[in-house]
């Protein structure tokens, strides 16, 4: 008896290790010679630029003959929304950016591959070192337990919530002893002051009329900054649920509807009307993302020329918690094993130390290794703001990577924009909490089985 | 429900009105009333308030970046280099070309398809005419956003097994080459055309071809203008619909050109003011040689009641 157990533990093991071995074996034979790639991807005038030099090299460059074609299709939501027609289809493209939860959705629809064969292929995968080169939040956001540890995306670089503000400018109300703290606020009664006192004291170098304290864009994405900030979260990850009425949620709200009822905030009127704003020097604070920080140094340097910088939004936790946020890279399905396996090495390539130092110093993202972090200490010097932004990335927290969250994130805006208005904070989250879960469960309905 | 004018009664009607304008136009002073003060009053605020946006347009279209961030009124040194930026940096020669050429083929389509049926809704009576019209003026409630997905997968083949048209003229111009709205252009004014006409040409023995292509378009170039001018708009300013159907610059308009002047992080106001500036140069040129063939079009077709 003892003996036949043996054998059918060994036999089980064998299959085991067969199963697993064909699992990582799926592209171990698979040749991408000669492959030709579509990329889409949303970076327009200068990062296009930079991008297009980079599928330069890798063509020129890659050893398989294999020809990437990077195309601009729109904004991310332009993207999301032309993808969703051609899911699983040959007219999706083989690589494209989405975020998190748009990758999400695409799974629902069988239209992402799920690249943990690629990443972990022994001939074409990355190394232990490569693996652990890269940031562990950035290198795990892409994989989802909801879809039973399924990686469906693979990040390029990421950027964060900071919040901007006009640094001369709070030492003229410094000076003027309308606040009673130095450097950027780090409470939100810190920043209530200095917002309510610019609102009420121009900046003396500002080139257009107005003085505004803090102006607000109504985004999901603010809304999760600031419910952070207040000690909430947005997500139960654990009852994998929405939490917009939590009472970090409520309490952030209500700060900011008290803010906007004190005269102290504004509404943006006009795309970008806050970058243009601060660069005049007209608005104190922003929030946005520091992938806009070259476009706020050119807007300062061509508008009221004053020193600025980033920092955490202020905040009730004992450490700052920002919202880290990036889209990765996904390979849609549609297409061959072989042009599955050279969009891979062109993601590989994308990803590697070189190409990242390359592509963050053009494009002020964050770059997704360590590695790369070390080689830019001269870039660090030269863009300071850009370095503080860095040293923030420890105190990352992420929004929801679920199915559904771009509907639910259109809603929130919504009711942002009905706070501002005065409608009441609770009952306002009470609802928008109420249909964001309604759509979360609509979408959990297509989940697979595990 | 109102009567509708007879084709006489019509006929008169603008007859008479071009004989006022052609009194006009021989040299009768205009009179100032002071009664119509208010009027001349609100008439000068609604030019403003239609007039502003452009001039801000054409402003910020000549203004450096320092300009624009600043909230400048009009330039200090107009930057004509913003259109030659404009022009090269987004492939605006490409987009230009591609605009003209799908506008050119949506026009001419949509003249050929809602004259026939114009005139088959007007002047032939077959049975379930009127319920088939009102069938079709309910199309013009349908959002069109709602079309995107339906028109998307014909475009694609998948409802009708034909190549996919992705990336292809055919894309950007088959689903536009007929609409509701310029075929009820049309109805409305060949109901106006007399009867008399009709009947004089079916004693000479003209059949309904005949007489629409020998009697009716002749008499139809001022509302044939303004379908053609109102598609030629809808047409050159389309955006949605080319960015889901082409992945690739090959066949996108301008519209999709000045999107790239939008990036994701922030704005470059004055490239995008001169691309929007190249952009309707075109529309106010064609508007502005087709006005009175317009305006006498919409008058003719009983748009007005």
């Amino acid at each position: 008896m003892k003996r036949g157990t043996l054998v059918l533990v060994g036999v089980f093991t064998l299959l085991l290790a067969s199963g697993a071995a064909l699992a990582q074996a799926d592209y171990e034979n698979v040749d991408p010679t000669g492959q030709t790639i579509v990329f889409w991807h949303q970076h327009s005038q200068q990062r296009e630029q930079v991008l297009e030099d980079i599928v330069k090299k890798f063509n020129a460059s890659n050893p398989y003959s294999i020809t990437v074609k990077a195309e601009y299709q729109g904004s991310y939501g332009d993207i999301f929304r032309k993808m969703l027609p051609v899911l699983d289809t040959a007219d999706a493209p083989n690589i494209v950016v989405a975020y998190q939860n748009q990758a999400a959705t695409y799974a629902l629809g069988n239209g992402v591959v799920d690249l943990r064969p690629l990443v972990d292929s022994p001939k074409w995968g990355l190394s232990a070192a490569d693996k652990a080169d890269f940031f562990p939040g950035f290198y795990r956001a892409d994989i989802f337990p909801s879809f039973g540890g399924a990686r469906y995306g693979f990040p390029p670089n990421r950027s964060m919530e900071v919040m901007y503000y006009n640094a001369d400018w709070l030492k003229e109300l410094r000076a003027a002893g309308t606040i009673g703290f130095d450097g950027p606020p780090t409470t939100p009664e810190q920043f209530r002051q200095a917002a309510c006192a610019a609102a009420k004291n121009p900046f003396s170098k500002a080139t257009a009329r107005g003085s505004i304290g803090y102006e607000l864009s109504l985004d999901a994405s603010r809304f999760a900054s600031w419910t952070f900030a207040f000690g909430g979260n947005i997500f139960d990850a654990n009852a994998n649920r929405f939490t917009y009425d939590s009472p970090g949620a409520v309490q952030a709200m209500t700060f900011l509807q008290g803010l906007s009822k004190q005269g102290c905030a504004s509404i943006v009127t006009e795309r970008y009307g806050d970058q243009t704003d601060f660069g005049a020097g007209t608005t104190l604070f922003t929030i946005g993302s520091s992938s806009g920080m070259p476009y706020y140094k050119s807007a300062v340097d061509e508008g009221a020329k004053f020193a600025w910088s980033v920092a955490a939004l202020p905040h009730i936790t004992p450490d700052p918690v920002m919202d880290i946020y990036g889209a990765s890279v996904s390979i849609p399905t549609g297409h061959s094993k072989e042009a599955n396996l050279a969009s891979w090495i062109f993601i590989e390539y994308y990803t590697s130390p070189t190409v990242q130092a390359q592509w963050a110093k053009a494009s002020e993202y964050f770059p997704v290794r360590k590695s790369v972090a070390a080689e830019l200490s001269d870039y660090f010097d030269t863009h300071p703001a850009y370095k503080t932004a860095f040293d923030l990335l420890p105190y990352g927290a992420s929004e929801p990577p679920v199915p559904g969250y771009d509907f639910v994130r259109d809603e929130i805006a919504s009711d942002m924009a009905a706070i501002m208005d005065g409608a009441p904070v609770e009952n306002t989250l009470k609802t928008a909490n109420a249909t964001a879960n309604e759509i979360l469960a609509d979408q959990l309905k297509s989940l697979p089985k595990n | 429900m109102a009567s509708v004018p007879t084709g006489g009664a019509r006929a008169a009607r603008v007859r008479a009105g071009a004989a006022a304008r052609a009194e006009r136009a021989g040299g009768e002073p205009f009179e100032f009333r002071l009664s119509q003060l208010p009027v001349y009053f609100l008439l000068l605020v609604g030019a403003l308030v239609s007039f502003t946006p452009f001039l801000y347009m054409a402003s910020t279209s000549l203004m450096t970046l320092g300009e624009t961030i600043n909230r400048r009124l009009l330039p200090a040194h107009p930057q004509w280099v913003n259109y030659q930026r404009a022009w090269t940096e987004a492939d605006f020669a490409l987009y230009f070309r591609n605009s003209v050429v799908i506008s050119a083929v949506v026009i001419l389509g949509v003249l050929v398809t809602c004259t026939l049926a114009g005139y088959a809704f007007a002047r032939i009576r077959f049975p379930g005419r009127e319920i088939i019209f009102m069938v079709l003026l309910a199309t013009l409630m349908i959002p069109s956003t709602v079309t995107f997905i339906p028109n998307f997968l014909m475009i694609r083949g998948d409802v009708i097994p034909w190549s996919s048209w992705i990336n292809k003229l055919p894309a950007l111009t088959v689903p536009f080459l007929s609409t509701a709205f310029i075929i009820f252009l049309f109805r409305q004014f060949f109901q106006g055309i007399p009867d008399e006409l009709w009947d004089a040409a079916r004693i000479d023995g003209a059949g309904h071809l005949r007489f629409l292509t020998a009697v009716v378009v002749p008499m139809s170039r001022p509302v044939m203008t303004t379908a053609a001018l109102l598609t030629f708009v809808h047409t050159w300013n389309e955006f949605l619909w080319p960015l889901l159907v082409t992945t690739t610059p090959t066949w996108r308009p301008l519209g999709v050109g000045l999107y790239t002047f939008i990036t994701e992080a922030g704005p470059q106001t004055h490239y995008l003011m001169a691309g929007a500036m190249i952009t309707i140069l075109p529309v106010m040129v064609v508007y502005f040689f087709t006005q009175r063939q317009f305006t006498e079009g919409i008058a003719t077709s009983g748009l007005k009641g």
